[in-house]
């Protein structure tokens, strides 16, 4: 035992000196950080991304490919590796919940020569070892989207919070006389879904006209959100509106308000832009959502990593777009031609 | 006329194991044949061949003089063999007709044909037990009459040949005589009846011939009852059986006495001692109380009152009290309470005395082999190999090694519940031999015994037990089976 | 040593070869594969599966279940994550939060062995229990910010072997003088292979079965307190799905769901087979779906091999 708590004591002195050296970076918050700037920026402020060196290696490991959210943002990656003719492996964990299992695709990655990794974590914790380890192996780490690796050097995503101010705008701006509304929250815990909530909580509660009747957890799910939209509508039948934290909650909530038969009274919003939701908006079932353009996030945060790579000093978080998209602007946004996209964001 | 059936040089290996060298077997028309031999001699395996389960390596079957292949149960069943199972295999939910039915419904179109089937069962069991209900779920039918519909469903099937594995290891005397005279009526139709048993006195009431196997090998084909049983046993283990009389060690030191033990209405009130070196055979039929009377003194079941003292002091509930008293129970279900299957001989054996084998918390394994081998020697464990699993073993070894359990952790009260059940003949002499050394060791031993000879030749007293209560208690000059049988046939 | 431990070696041996035949095809197929790092990863990444698959293998030879494994590791962690954020020295944080997990570990066993309540059912409600408690506890919230003194004693290296698999490599080998050389070790694997016949036979039954669950919980704890060393933070979420990794572990290496048999070296194989099948198909960059594919295949391999293995070496005797 004595030798034991010397060794732990030794260990715990080298481990001392050794986190001294990179003690300097404060824990990140993608949303709050101030050494900051919008994507928008960026050509402007650090000309044109030049071309990478041949045979360059990128990798990406992100959630999982059940989510459209994350294949898409695969697709981005891959559209400029594409681009410009650089070898991308793109990576996810067989579901959600498989934080280990990601974490051990994120380390088996580190061994094999990659220029860059982007990190798209389950969980604000479970991929600290493999960052760690990149950094001890000179490999630099870009944080992509959505939950916050604290140690993180640089961060690409959007703001979090500005889903929800956005939605709670739309209810200030076109339901004046105010009224009862409900948030349906993601996973307890994560930190998108605590964002995204306070964002819509903060911004309708500042109005004074609006009263958030209900902010319930259905953890991702639509049936959990089917039901929990049904309940409330149960005890609130005078609901205006509600805001998911993703489109497949949104979704579910539409199928809570169409049996409820007030489609016409209550207006639905999700978070994300999943091909399901603009189907849902055209055919009038949803109201709208906040598109992250996860396809456009993915080429910029590839963008990125590359101008750091090339060595442009590039503010610690970067923000990509977001939009509000309704039945009245659905047709600009709903594009698959990216160059097209920028620039309609871009106005 | 060719026979019947004729087995001819059948072989059959088990991956290193031979375990049937060239087996002949060959039965008449009509006759009721005996197959005989000790646990191991490759019955199973016979009975197993000829029904479809196993295919021999080589070897001919001949049904009637054709030349038949039997590579599947369904082969069997169309050949016209039939197999009575000693666990019935029966759907216990259908009702008779259904079970007599089983995948062979007759139908009208699409629709079973539920009537003419109920007609043909009637008049299927009509010959054989008329008072069986066609309609009654197969669960609330007695094992004897479920056996009856079992050879209904052979005969439905135009068996030839019924096979018959330890028929009446579940049946009272009176549902014996039943079942001969089932088995007179199929052998006068001309069925032959191939019967498997270890129980010398059936196969001499129902047999005419019997084919005897020892080891894998035909040793004889003897006329039945012309040859002499002492003579068939002979054949059977390969020697002569020392044929012992009772001899009592009993002592007057009292070691365990029972007081007032009950439990619901299974045992009522039992109270009785029990003497070092004695031998102590508790009588009475199924269902008497007698496996739940050990039960209570082995603290396996807690009693609603009563109590047990051993040399003096009363010993709390539950079997870990009762083993560290010095009690141990050998029970009556080897499989379901006494053996763990997969472990090695030394781990079942050693198991109540784990901690005499270990020192600092690790078990001394060379010392809990010597030990166990030992042991094993003494009780005659064959093959003795003490890290086989216990699963391995006949029934008649593994009871042995559930003894050499008792001796290992230092027993000194036995309790033995029915211990010679399902053992072959062989067997049997060495666990009568080992209770009466362990009696002359000054042990004391209690069992019960639903075989009158056996309980006649080892007990120094016997209690009969009668619906829950002891309604005897017999004395060495009174232990005779008209005694015993007086006591435990309720009045009424 | 005749049939019986030649049959269990023999069935630990068979899952070695499904092990190294795994790793030829990889090592065929990815040069970075048989490199002195890679696999020291495999084994880093297979050790917190094997901690927790030690104590499963235990609870399942004693004809146990244990499903609330991963919610007690993130119970423990959370715990442990709060006593050395809050300043408690850290072996005491540590001792704290091992005993933590045997305390759940005693409530399982407590409500089997006495309560007479199914495996099944019991582990599967300390599974939403323990997880509610851990969510409850912090709202949901990580626990960052664990002391570098602590995150040193996971982090580290001995002779180039990353610390968590020395530990679990030492655990390993008491759990496996437990299961073949204690009391303790016959006792599981008798009420496994037979309750009743271990308990007439005078097994202490009640105590097996506690002592079986409380080692499983205190083995998720020491997983717990490896996997926040090296995250350096603690979450209620962790563990997601941790019990059927450890049961597929177990199974593969041997283990009866009935009850009764199972075996340390084999769960261990079996660990480091699932940590290299996900190792490996990274490496050639195949998608979590086909691991997955790939890991359901060998659970079922296994099964089959050990279903033809008995049907050959257990003819009747008759």
């Amino acid at each position: 035992m004595q030798h034991f708590l010397k060794g732990a004591l030794a260990a715990g002195v080298l481990a001392l000196s050794m986190g001294a050296a990179h003690a300097d970076l404060a824990a990140l918050n993608s949303d709050s950080e101030p050494d900051r700037m919008d994507w928008s920026e960026l050509d402007a402020k650090f000309g044109p991304l030049a071309a990478p060196p041949a045979g360059t290696k990128i990798g990406g490991v992100s959630k999982t490919l059940t989510n459209e959210y994350w294949r898409s943002l695969g697709q981005g990656y891959q559209n400029v590796a594409d681009k410009l003719g650089i070898t991308l492996v793109y990576q996810a964990a067989a579901n959600e919940g498989d934080q280990l299992g990601q974490l051990s695709i994120a380390e088996d990655l580190i061994n094999q020569g990659f220029a860059t990794l982007l990190l798209s974590p389950q969980t604000d914790a479970n991929l600290i070892p493999a960052v760690e380890k990149a950094k001890a192996a000179g490999i630099p780490v870009l944080n992509v989207n959505d939950a916050v690796i604290p140690s993180a050097e640089h961060y690409v995503g959007n703001v979090q919070k500005g889903n929800g101010v956005n939605v709670a705008n739309w209810f200030i701006a076109n339901r004046p006389e105010g009224g009862k509304v409900a948030v349906i929250e993601g996973q307890p815990g994560v930190y998108a879904a605590g964002q995204r909530t306070a964002g819509f909580t903060e911004t309708i509660n500042a109005n004074g006209k609006f009263e958030v009747v209900a902010s319930v957890p259905a953890n991702w799910s639509r049936e959990e959100a089917f039901n929990a939209a049904t309940t409330i509508l149960q005890q609130y039948p005078d609901m205006i509106g509600f805001y998911a934290n993703n489109d497949g909650m949104a979704l579910g909530v539409v199928e809570a308000v169409k049996a409820a038969g007030k489609q016409d009274q209550v207006a639905v919003f999700g978070t994300d832009g999943i091909s399901d939701a603009y189907a849902a908006i055209k055919a009038g079932d949803l109201t709208g959502t906040v598109d992250s353009f996860p396809v456009l996030t993915g080429e910029i945060a590839l963008e990125v990593s590359l101008r750091l790579l090339a060595g442009q000093k590039l503010p610690r978080v970067v923000a990509t777009p977001q939009a509000l998209i309704t039945k009245d602007n659905i047709d600009t946004y709903a594009t698959s031609d990216m160059a097209a996209l920028r620039a309609a964001l871009l106005k | 006329m060719p026979p019947r059936l004729s087995l001819t040089d059948v072989q059959k290996t088990f991956g290193l194991t031979k375990v049937l060298h060239g087996v002949a077997l060959t039965v008449q028309p009509g006759e009721v044949h005996g197959l005989l031999g000790e646990n191991g001699a490759g019955k199973s395996t016979l009975l197993n061949i000829l029904c479809g389960v196993l295919t021999c390596d080589s070897g001919q079957i001949a049904i009637d003089g054709a030349a038949v292949h039997i590579a599947s149960p369904r082969d069997a069943t169309t050949a016209g063999i039939a197999m009575i199972h000693q666990e019935l295999q029966q759907v216990p939910e259908l009702t008779v007709t259904q079970n007599i039915f089983l995948g062979h419904a007759l139908r009208r179109g699409i629709f079973v044909d539920r009537a003419r089937q109920e007609a043909e069962a009637k008049r299927l069991l009509s010959a054989l037990d008329p008072a069986i209900d066609v309609t009654a779920p197969i669960r609330s039918l007695r094992v004897a009459q479920r056996q009856i519909v079992e050879i209904a469903k052979a005969l439905r099937g135009n068996a030839k040949i019924i096979a018959m594995d330890e028929p009446t290891s579940s049946l009272t005397p009176a549902e014996f005589e039943k079942l001969v005279a089932v088995i007179a009526k199929l052998s006068a139709q001309g069925v032959s009846v191939i019967y498997v048993s270890h129980k010398m006195d059936e196969v001499f009431r129902v047999c005419q011939t019997a084919t005897i196997l020892r080891d894998g090998r035909l040793i004889a084909q003897v006329p039945i009852p012309a040859t002499p049983v002492s003579d068939v046993i002979e054949l059977m283990v390969g020697r002569e059986l020392a044929k012992s009389t009772h001899q009592s060690h009993a002592t007057n030191r009292t070691l365990l006495k029972v007081i007032g033990l009950s439990r619901g209405r299974a045992v009522q009130d039992a109270t009785f001692d029990l003497r070092a070196g004695e031998v102590l055979g508790i009588a009475g039929l199924v269902g008497s109380g007698r496996t739940e009377l050990m039960r209570l003194i082995a603290g396996v079941d807690r009693a609603d009152t009563g109590h047990i003292e051993v040399a003096g002091a009363v010993i709390p509930a539950g079997p870990r009290a009762r083993i560290t008293a010095g009690l141990g129970l050998v029970p009556e279900e080897r499989k379901r309470d006494g053996i763990i299957r997969h472990r090695p001989v030394t781990s079942n054996t050693g198991l109540p005395a784990m901690r005499r084998f270990s020192r600092l918390g690790v078990i001394r394994r060379a010392m809990l082999r010597a030990k166990t081998e030992d042991l094993m020697r003494q009780v005659n464990l064959r093959p003795l190999d003490v890290a086989r699993p216990i699963g391995s073993f006949s029934g008649g070894n593994q009871q042995k090694a559930i003894i050499g359990r008792w001796l290992a952790a230092g027993t000194q009260i036995f309790l033995f519940d029915e211990p010679t059940r399902g053992i072959d003949v062989g067997a049997k002499a060495e666990i009568y031999d080992l209770i009466e050394r362990l009696a002359a060791e000054g042990k004391a031993v209690l069992f019960v015994s639903s075989e009158l000879p056996e309980v006649i030749r080892l007990a120094d007293r016997v209690l009969v037990m009668r619906e829950g209560k002891i309604s005897a208690t017999l004395g060495p000059d009174q232990i005779t089976e008209a005694h015993i049988a007086r006591h435990a046939i309720p009045s009424t | 040593m005749r049939t019986y431990f030649k049959s269990i070696k023999f069935r630990d041996a068979g899952t070695l070869i499904g092990l190294i035949l795994i790793s030829i095809v990889f090592a065929l197929m990815s040069p970075v594969f048989l490199t002195a790092p890679n696999l020291l990863n495999i084994l880093q990444q297979s050790s917190i599966n094997a901690c927790i698959a030690l104590g499963m293998t235990l609870v399942i030879i004693s004809g146990g279940i244990d499903l609330s494994v991963g919610p007690v590791a993130a119970l423990t962690a959370i715990l442990g994550a709060a006593m050395l954020v809050a300043g408690v020295p850290i072996p005491l944080a540590i001792f704290g939060a091992l005993a933590a997990g045997v305390v759940c570990g005693f409530v399982n066993g407590a409500l089997i062995a006495w309560g007479g309540l199914q495996p099944f059912i019991v582990t599967l409600g300390g599974l939403s229990l323990y997880r509610a408690l851990a969510l409850i506890y912090t709202g949901g919230q990580p626990i960052f910010g664990l002391p570098d003194g602590f995150r040193a004693l996971t982090n580290g290296t001995f002779l180039d072997v990353p610390t968590p698999v020395i530990i679990v490599a030492s655990l390993a080998v008491v759990a496996w003088v437990i299961l073949n050389k204690t009391p303790l070790g016959e006792y599981f694997m008798a009420i496994g292979g037979n309750p009743e016949a271990a308990r007439i036979a005078g097994v202490p039954v009640v105590l097996t079965k506690l002592a079986a669950y409380m080692i499983s919980g205190f083995m998720a704890a020491v997983a717990a307190m490896i996997l926040i060393g090296r995250l350096g933070a603690a979450e209620p979420t962790m563990g997601t799905l941790w019990e059927l990794d450890a049961i597929a572990a177990s199974a593969i290496g041997g283990a009866s769901l009935m009850g009764g048999r199972g075996s340390i070296p084999g769960t261990l194989i079996g660990c480091i087979i699932l940590g290299t099948l996900r190792n490996g198909l990274t490496l050639l960059n195949v998608q979590a779906f086909y691991q997955l594919l790939a890991t359901g295949i060998i659970i079922i391999v296994a099964m089959l091999i050990d279903k033809f293995a008995s049907g050959v070496g257990g003819g009747k005797q008759g």
